[in-house]
């Protein structure tokens, strides 16, 4: 948790220790290692860019879609999960082929088509991705709405008086939230790579913006003479998936016993 | 030679929240043949006491205190010598039968299967004392119904079930808890009649755990009352029934709506909830809650006090009947 | 006593319908299987019988929970059954509900203040926040609870104290009826009495009817003015309480008093009493005729064959059986 905090906070206002810009180029350094005598931490790239500003930049960049992309998917997930679980019945049934229909389509044939009409915006991606993502949160909270629908607490909701739309508000969506907090802190990482994986591919961001994924694109094709270029990226990857998956499990540990 | 005698029993588990504190200093006896009540809500102590004996406690839980059974110290046994025991001379039935009852297996491997370990006998021969104690236990048809999965029996059968697999190694010492606790009243009354019958008929010592003052009166030759992890009285049945004398155990009379008396409009309440001990108290557990309590009650644990032969009383004040 | 009854139930049926076999079989559970009742302003209705019996799915039929087969329910005049959520929801005002388990009753992510205070949002939305804390604090405090309490999450309760916020919560809004179904089997024997004493209390306050279920016969006994005893789905047996306990007619109802052990040795033991033989049996299987035959001491040949209507012997003595136990 600590190593994420630092990660988190050294990608929003890192880049402002270092004097260069992330798209600023220098001339002089070119493919240079990584040093203090020339403000490069990290070295550069090979068109001269400063690895380190880049790298965090990048950072902020994965994460950000990390985040939305899985806020997104949060949203819809938990309202077409919750009134499918709840509802029951035929609804159910109907809501839940949506989203076996939807799982079935190959998802990066979409997202291409959804690249080629739209271009390459980054708003785009957050969505694609979220798109993708809120199918599998739909169906573990349809699967606790169902559990959660049968406790007693739950019908003497009902017999209050509360409208079905309350009792989901009220009493199903806060019990479901530790659930739900768990698999988010799985779901993030997961989008970050599938950014990535379509960074690596040519399909993320645009330059001169980068992310994780399309420095260790870069880097990879730079790897045998500049080996930093793909280091530093892929570790802070590598790191902050691993934090992620870390936190997730601690949470699942943490939140089993207490809601025995 | 008593069968069972327990000597300053204490049961701990250490917890997140702390250590807490499940028997305080509980004794006790049982002999063969005769069967003691102990009666206890929740926070009592009366189901870790039989664990204990058992020494089944969870892992986060330790016995102290001296254990003889049959003259032997359990607590200088192995687990192995302790295995050795268990569902063979001293067996245990719990208020749910499929927990103790494996799904996956049928009724008569199960059976056979412990008189195997226990008494090295052929399959042959465990099956048909299996069936023999199936019909002791009055299951119709045992012969067939032996090879049926758990879960194809109903409620009661199945009690009946796990009351032949404790018994089938002839233990000497039972401990029943809560055998009829989940079960239907008109199916409770059969598991009653028949444990009673069995007793005789093998001569056990039973340790009969309940909070049901209605089963400890049909079944009981003695009665241990616990509260908060302590005894507070111990009687023969009737006298405990007729001259209760521990605030607790007269207020819990007093409480239970009965069938056999007219109706009075309120019942007689005790006020306040049962304990939950995350440290022993320093004076009597049942104090917060005594109408007669006495500032020496919180300061002190009551001592034993004789009031008549075989009864004793655990309590600081001059009770009379 | 005058007027209409507050709640009144005409041969109700719940059926199940739960998956056989093969795919396209399946298999009727009659749950609730013909039962008629009806409950004044006041009074209290005890239901007994054992597991299959159907006691609680009736209550939650009438609570309106579980849809019902065929039947009808009225309360207050109204028909409550098969009613369309929107006509439902303003009835439900006056009729109101504790459950068995006290710490499953309650939302565990939500304040004692927050449970008790929901009736009043749906029921009195004009009560600003103020005047609903005004009243939950009235009620906790007639329930026996302290305003301190108000913060508190359930899970830092007892039983006893969750049930006590489970019936303030059900009677904020002065509800006509209260069905209770198990009110006090979870809870340890000496809070039980609390519990009652505690029901009857705001009974006699309030006015209130309550449908009370139990498997306990003596709790029952106790609350009760009138008693219905069940098995397999019907009813088998409905009179005022002292016959009921006194002078039972249906064997069935005899054999569940003699079943019950009494906390008294000497006439517990010296105690002359049939038990009944087998097993209950299973609801998706009832037997033919009576239900009752298979393990009935008295059955004759046409308990196999026709079941028993429910007849009425005397102003407000109701009694299914062929051969009934003779008055004495």
């Amino acid at each position: 948790m600590g190593v994420l905090g630092f990660i988190v906070l050294a990608v929003v206002i890192g880049p402002w220790f270092s004097p260069w810009a992330f798209d600023e180029i220098d001339w002089e350094h070119i493919s240079v290692p990584p040093g203090l005598d020339h403000g490069h931490w990290f070295g550069t790239d090979s068109v001269g860019r400063d690895l380190f500003v880049r790298t965090l930049e990048g950072g902020r960049i994965s994460l950000l879609v990390g985040l939305t992309a899985t806020a997104v998917s949060l949203i819809i997930g938990i309202a077409w999960g919750a009134a499918a679980g709840y509802l029951g019945g035929r609804i159910d049934g109907f809501m839940m082929r949506v989203v076996d229909v939807l799982y079935a389509l190959p998802f990066l044939f979409f997202v291409i088509v959804l690249m080629v009409f739209f271009g390459r915006d980054i708003l785009l991606i957050f969505v694609a991705i979220g798109a993708i993502n809120w199918l599998d949160m739909a169906r573990i909270v349809r699967g606790q709405t169902l559990a959660l629908k049968k406790r007693a607490f739950v019908e003497a909701a009902v017999v209050s008086g509360l409208t079905p739309t309350a009792v989901i508000r009220r009493h199903i969506v806060p019990n479901l939230l530790g659930v739900v907090a768990v698999y988010v802190t799985l779901t993030i990482p997961q989008v970050i790579l599938v950014e990535s994986f379509l960074s690596f591919l040519g399909l993320g961001v645009q330059e001169p913006h980068t992310s994780w994924g399309a420095l260790v694109n870069e880097g990879a094709l730079e790897m045998e003479s500049a080996p930093w270029s793909l280091l530093f990226p892929a570790a802070f990857l590598a790191v902050t998936l691993f934090c992620f998956n870390f936190i997730g499990d601690g949470l699942r540990d943490a939140l089993d016993p207490r809601d025995r | 030679m008593a069968l069972l005698e327990v000597e300053d029993l204490e049961v701990r588990f250490t917890t997140r929240d702390g250590v807490v504190h499940a028997v305080n200093g509980l004794s006790f006896s049982l002999d063969a043949g005769e069967t003691l009540g102990l009666v206890g809500e929740s926070g009592s102590g009366k189901s870790q006491t039989a664990l204990a004996l058992m020494n089944l406690l969870a892992d986060n839980g330790s016995r102290r205190g001296r254990i003889r059974f049959q003259g032997k110290d359990l607590s200088s046994l192995s687990e192995r010598e302790m295995n050795g025991l268990r569902g063979n001379r001293m067996a245990m039935i719990f208020q749910d039968p499929m927990s103790c009852l494996n799904p996956h297996l049928t009724v008569e491997r199960q059976m056979t299967e412990v008189l195997e370990h226990h008494q090295g006998l052929s399959r042959r021969r465990a099956r048909r004392r299996a069936i023999e104690m199936l019909q002791a236990v009055h299951i119709p048809d045992a012969a067939r119904r032996i090879h049926r999965y758990p879960h194809e029996f109903s409620g009661g059968m199945q009690q009946r079930v796990m009351i032949a697999m404790a018994l089938l190694c002839r233990p000497d010492l039972l401990i029943a808890d809560e055998p009829t606790t989940a079960l239907d009243v008109t199916v409770q009354a059969q598991i009653l009649a028949l444990l009673k019958e069995l007793q005789a008929r093998f001569q056990m010592g039973v340790l009969l755990i309940t909070h049901d003052l209605g089963v400890v009166a049909a079944l009981s030759d003695r009665v241990l009352v616990l509260y908060g992890g302590r005894a507070c009285e111990t009687a023969p049945v009737n006298r405990l029934f007729r001259h209760p004398l521990h605030p607790y155990t007269r207020g819990l009379l007093e409480s239970v709506p009965r069938l056999d008396t007219p109706v009075d409009r309120r019942l007689r309440a005790i006020p306040g909830s049962p304990p939950v001990f995350l440290a022993p108290p320093r004076g009597c557990p049942f104090a917060p809650r005594c109408a007669q309590m006495e500032p020496r009650c919180t300061q002190s644990p009551p001592e034993w006090k004789n009031a008549a032969p075989e009864h004793r009383v655990a309590c600081h004040l001059e009770l009379s009947t | 006593m005058s007027g209409p009854p507050l709640l009144e139930v005409e041969k109700v049926e719940v059926h199940f319908r739960l998956p056989g076999a093969l795919p396209w079989q399946s298999r009727r559970l009659r749950a609730v299987d013909g039962v008629s009742l009806s409950l004044a302003k006041g009074r209290t209705l005890g239901i007994v019988g054992e597991s299959g019996c159907g006691k609680s799915t009736l209550a939650r039929a009438i609570l309106g929970l579980v849809p019902i087969t065929s039947g009808k329910i009225r309360l207050m005049g109204r028909r409550i059954d098969r009613c369309p959520p929107n006509t439902l929801r303003p009835l439900r005002r006056h009729m109101q509900v504790v459950f068995q388990d006290p710490f499953a009753a309650l939302d565990p992510r939500m304040t004692v203040g927050e449970i008790v205070a929901e009736p009043l949002r749906v029921f009195e939305p004009s009560l600003d926040r103020r005047g609903r804390q005004a009243r939950v604090r009235r009620m906790l405090d007639r329930v026996g609870l302290a305003s301190s309490h108000l913060n508190r999450y359930p899970h830092e309760f007892s039983g006893g104290q969750c049930q006590r916020i489970g019936i303030a919560r059900a009677l904020i809004v002065e509800p006509a009826l209260l069905v209770c179904d198990e009110p006090v089997s979870a809870l340890d024997v000496s809070v039980q009495a609390q519990i009652v004493n505690l029901l009857q209390d705001l009974q006699q306050e309030m006015g209130l009817a309550l449908l009370f279920i139990a498997h306990d016969l003596a709790v029952v006994r106790q609350v009760s003015h009138e008693i219905m005893v069940m098995y397999l789905g019907r009813v088998v047996e409905r009179a005022p309480r002292a016959p009921i306990y006194t002078a039972p007619r249906h064997p069935y109802t005899r054999a569940l008093l003699e079943a019950v052990p009494l906390p008294d040795p000497e006439r517990e033991r010296a105690r002359k009493r049939t038990l009944l033989q087998g097993d209950l049996p299973s609801p998706l299987e009832p037997p033919t005729g009576c239900a009752f035959h298979t393990r009935c001491p008295r059955a004759e040949e046409r308990c196999r064959t026709n079941r028993p209507r429910l007849i009425q012997q005397k102003p407000r003595h109701w009694l299914a059986c062929h051969s009934p136990l003779e008055t004495f």
